[in-house]
């Protein structure tokens, strides 16, 4: 593989966002009376299959060779961006190991489907077409670009550079209906949330480049092999980087931006909100797991933090009516899962579930978009105000959207981690780890423990929303005052079409076993076998941690191997019992669920156990106090101080004044009279030059300029 | 290899584009990025001149300075911008001749 394809992978999807940006308004954009052409997604669509073509013949067949990471430059050393003296430098470069090879895969194929998908999705707003469709192409061009740069750098640099070019794309696309107040909120919420986490990382990447001197992984870790940084600091550092992942992540406490990040386009949330960005948070934990920055107690809390938000995103998901609102927590507990995989040391399951994960998860979020586009249309229709988005005012749709609703129970299945899908592969993998690190460390029973019962509440809310939206009587529990029109929008329900329900199925076939396993489909299969962390664990704090881990090198010395077979007969019995009540709940409805959700506790769930409320009193309104506060001093003391001053000079002047205006009167007028006379007459002729015009002035400023370098330059010659 | 030429022709574009929209855009908030522009190609210079002719990171350091600077300048114009627009209805710097002679 030569350079060159590598830079074309990454800069592919970048030119298209220059294209789109700079001329699709003006090449692509629908005329007066015009519907809106694909046309106007065509180069961003381009820029993306190149990327993914590329990816297909160069990469991944690369994965199968023993060789060395793939660099760029290719001594393996990067080179010097930022060159200073006194022997500071900053260097970077690009690296493609199998971690990489794979995710470069997963994202240029997940972000291919969700461009096609979006071509369809977004034609029409309200029955028009949508104006600013061009340029919502551009931002996902640029989200693509920004997701390849922080998966093919080799330095924590240009990561935390696509890093937060994906943090501003999310933040342009939440808030793509700005329109909508609540847009506007969510996308603010979203970017000040995830700050907090990017200002940790960026504090914990300035400790590790005093310490060490360069940001690049491989220098990183061989700055740990010599035991530049070790003790409080580096579980310092370790714990401020994972601050950044955890606001990526919307791992708790930092979930609260993600739900409501939902406001945008259904699209991005299946791009940005499940697949690609929000697992950056867990990339960036795998690679600091790797370059040995994590030490035990930083991997301990993220272990805990993982498989805590695995629960406690799940148990919100109970009560949601909202079905994008029902996959963005489940989207929260999963990357919880990931987060347990890395901190109890599981790198190769981690990885997997994320590639896993982002398969199902995209498939279930453009499902959920190709229902609430019929649900859409089928309101519009009969001028219904009914929320296209509520599970209430669905039911049934299995008959009207077949293809949607096979694509959707194949990405549900795996998610619930049944048998022979991919859900299961890598549910399985992160649980087995988590057991096996529980049976090293009895005192962390907990960790396990959590992560089945969560498998458990993935399986419940999962089935209650397939239940919810494709099976029973259509518009059956809409509310009173809703259900006739609801009921009347029925016969206008329609399958969408093929450009939106071809990547559905791609998605849904990579959400099967076959694709990752095909030979067992009991095991981790090819990523298993080129996936691993090809560092052996050395003693930097971590080794205990280590020991119990599923990848360490002990990891065929039978605690892990039972822990597999424990977890693979326990994960299917969990997600059995989670199904079974689902189906009793919701699907049969023998029993009723009318007193949970009365109670106290489904109240609170509702609420999301308050966090919303809690910032906002702890510190969105203590901040706006301090600014009151501060406003109320510029007001009364500053401007109190100048009035008193001015005041002062003014009684001053008038007791002077009083003394001195005969004088005045007799002698200067007569004098300055004449002098103002002629001024004024100067005055009216080059009042012209003071239009008010402040480009006019700043014209004459430039021209001066230029004529004085000009007269100075003739000078020296 | 790059040399200072390089950074100067660079920076020059630079200077000259920020220019171009100070002059014509009718836009408050594009000309504050013409301005953005201007800076910025003064930046380029401080650093290339340090780099290529004193040697030293003072260049470096002015050039954050400046965009230290540049961030607040940007908040106090934007801020500025808001109130105009709030008591004019309109950021058109042609609309907004308080000061005419």
């Amino acid at each position: 593989m030569s350079p060159a394809i590598l830079l074309i992978i990454l800069f592919a999807p970048l030119a298209a966002f220059a294209v789109q940006i700079l001329f699709g308004r003006r090449l692509f954009a629908p005329k007066e009376g015009e519907q809106n052409r694909i046309a106007g997604a065509a180069v961003p669509i381009l820029g993306v299959l190149v990327s993914l073509a590329l990816t297909l013949i160069y990469v991944l067949p690369s994965m199968f060779q023993p060789t060395d990471p793939f660099t760029l430059p290719a001594d393996g050393n990067g080179a010097a961006w930022i060159d200073m003296a006194g022997g500071m430098e900053l260097r970077i470069g690009l690296m493609l190991d199998n971690t990489s090879r794979v995710l470069l895969f997963m994202v240029t194929l997940v972000c291919s489907m969700i461009h096609l998908f979006a071509a369809g999705y977004m034609k029409l707003r309200d029955g028009l077409p949508e104006p600013r469709y061009t340029r919502f192409f551009a931002y996902l061009s640029l989200f693509t670009f920004a997701m390849l740069l922080l998966v093919v750098s080799d330095n924590l640099l240009t990561l935390f550079v696509g890093w937060e070019l994906m943090g501003l794309c999310s933040y342009l696309l939440i808030g793509f209906y700005y329109e909508k107040k609540s847009a506007q909120d969510a996308s603010l919420k979203a970017f000040m949330t995830t700050r907090v986490g990017d200002v940790l990382l960026f504090v914990g990447m300035a400790i590790l480049w005093t310490h060490l001197g360069s940001l690049r992984f491989a220098d990183i870790h061989a700055g740990m092999e010599a035991g530049n940084l070790s003790g409080g600091t580096l579980t310092l550092a370790g714990l401020l980087c994972l601050g950044g992942a955890i606001g990526k992540s919307a791992q708790f406490p930092l979930h609260t931006w993600l739900p409501d990040a939902m406001e945008g386009p259904t699209p991005v949330s299946a791009l940005i909100h499940a697949a690609t960005m929000v697992a950056a948070g867990v990339y960036l934990a795998a690679r600091l797991l790797q370059a040995a920055v994590l030490d035990a107690a930083a991997l301990m809390t993220l272990a805990y933090v993982g498989a805590f938000t695995a629960v406690f995103a799940a148990s919100i998901a109970f009560v949601q009516n909202d079905i994008k609102r029902v996959l963005a927590y489940s989207t929260i507990s999963q990357l919880g899962y990931m987060m347990l995989a890395v901190g109890v040391g599981s790198y190769t399951a981690a990885v997997f579930h994320m590639l896993t994960h982002a398969f199902f998860k995209a498939c279930l979020f453009l499902g959920s978009g190709s229902v609430i586009h019929a649900m859409h249309d089928g309101l519009h229709h009969v001028h219904s105000h009914a929320d296209a988005q509520d599970m209430r005012n669905m039911g049934g749709l299995r008959k009207k959207m077949p293809r949607t609703h096979l694509t959707f129970l194949i990405s549900t299945l795996a998610i619930a981690g049944a048998p022979l899908t991919a859900g299961f592969l890598s549910k399985d993998a992160v649980l087995a780890g988590a057991l096996a690190y529980g049976m090293k460390n009895p005192g962390h029973f907990l960790l396990p423990a959590l992560g089945f019962l969560a498998a458990l509440m993935t399986a419940f809310y999962m089935f209650r929303l397939v239940f919810g939206t494709f099976y029973g009587e259509f518009g059956a529990r809409a509310n009173e005052h809703d259900r006739e029109l609801v009921l009347q929008a029925e016969p206008h329900l329609h399958e969408s079409p093929a450009i939106m329900t071809v990547p559905l199925i791609v998605l849904a076939l990579g959400a099967l076993w076959a694709f990752w396993s095909p030979m067992d489909p009991m095991s981790k299969g090819w990523i298993g076998e080129t996936v691993v962390q090809h560092e052996v664990w050395t003693d930097h704090g971590a080794a205990n941690v280590a020991e119990g881990g599923a990848d360490s090198h002990d990891a065929h010395n039978g605690v892990y191997h039972t822990a597999h077979i424990v977890t693979i007969a326990l994960s299917i019995g969990v997600a059995a019992v989670g199904f079974l009540f689902a189906l009793l709940f919701f699907g049969l409805r023998v029993l009723s669920s009318e007193r949970f959700a009365q109670s106290n506790f489904a109240r609170m769930l509702e609420r999301k156990y308050g966090f919303d409320e809690l910032y906002d009193w702890a510190f969105v309104r203590n901040l706006l106090r301090v600014c009151n506060a501060s406003g109320a001093v510029d007001l009364k003391i500053v401007d109190g101080l100048v009035n008193g001053v001015g005041s002062a000079f003014v009684s001053a002047r008038r007791s002077f004044t009083w003394l001195t205006g005969a004088i005045d009167r007799l002698v200067v007028d007569g004098a300055v009279n004449g002098v103002g006379r002629s001024l004024r007459w100067i005055g009216a002729v080059f009042r012209r030059a003071q239009s008010g015009l402040i480009q006019n002035y700043l014209l004459v400023i430039f021209t001066g300029l230029a004529a004085l370098i000009f007269i100075v330059a003739m000078g020296l010659r | 290899m790059i040399t200072l030429t390089h950074y100067v022709v660079v920076s020059a574009l630079l200077f000259v584009f920020g220019m171009f929209a100070v002059l014509t855009r009718r836009n408050a908030i594009a000309i504050l990025m013409g301005i953005e522009l201007i800076l910025n190609a003064a930046n380029l210079n401080f650093a290339a001149f340090s780099k290529y002719v004193v040697g030293g990171v003072q260049g470096q350091m002015i050039a954050v300075f400046v965009i230290v600077l540049a961030a607040a300048e940007a908040a106090v114009a934007l801020a500025i911008i808001l109130d105009i627009y709030q008591k004019v209805g309109t950021i058109s710097p042609d609309e907004t001749r308080e000061l005419k002679g």
